[in-house]
């Protein structure tokens, strides 16, 4: 099995298969589309892509939250 | 220390992977899940494509069955790197306390599902492979002191 749980926030947001060329991920949570069937050539790229999505996320809630 | 292309990680993890076709690590589901996570995280894209390896061969245990007989996190292992020996338990983390080693740092990524008697050459952080051996697994007992420390010759998965 070459398919891994992607989570964020403990929250399981997609899976990174591994293919040629590195690590595809497929977003289960729309918050992710934007990053859905990139293949990152290090998983810690994909990783670190993902954090950086769930950031943007939690600032926007908190943002949301303050207005 | 350069890094090495993830591209030739790559290929170099197709060559491992045929030379340990017959390895099939045991996991339980806990181990996998821990795996996976260490795998995302790692700046070692060759640990990372191995360790995608090693999960994609490995034989998984149900998950309310333990795995006993394979080295797992809590599990106390003697075992030898480049023919050194040491004995550490297996716990979560990177951990560097004297007689433990953490799942997440570079050789207990691993160790984890292997069988006394297993080998498998796994990268060094100067990329050079080395023996990683197996000698004996048996459950943590929380008064036993005969850990060795080994930290000082071992590194965390990043490097």
């Amino acid at each position: 099995m070459d398919r891994f749980l992607v989570e964020a926030d403990r929250k399981p947001v997609g899976i990174a298969i591994r293919v040629r060329g590195g690590f595809r991920f497929v977003a289960s949570d729309p918050e992710f589309r934007s990053i859905d069937s990139k293949i990152f050539p290090r998983a810690r790229a994909l990783a670190s892509s993902v954090a950086e999505l769930a950031r943007a996320q939690r600032a926007r809630l908190a943002n949301d939250a303050l207005h | 220390m350069t890094s090495i292309s993830p591209y030739v990680a790559e290929s170099l993890a197709r060559v491992w992977a045929a030379l340990h076709a017959d390895l099939r690590p045991r996991l339980s589901a806990a181990d996998t899940a821990y795996l996976q996570r260490v795998l995302l995280d790692t700046d070692d894209d060759l640990v990372a494509h191995l360790l995608a390896e090693k999960l994609a061969q490995a034989s998984r245990a149900p998950a309310d069955a333990p795995v006993v007989d394979a080295v797992h996190i809590g599990s106390r292992v003697r075992f030898a790197i480049d023919g050194q020996e040491a004995v550490a338990v297996l716990v979560h983390g990177r951990a560097e306390a004297p007689g433990f080693i953490g799942a997440a740092s570079r050789y207990g990524a691993a160790l984890v599902g292997l069988l006394p008697g297993q080998a498998i050459l796994w990268p060094h952080h100067d990329h050079r492979l080395v023996e990683v051996r197996v000698l004996v697994v048996s459950p943590y007992d929380r008064t036993d002191k005969a850990a060795t420390p080994l930290q000082a010759r071992l590194t965390c998965a990043s490097g």
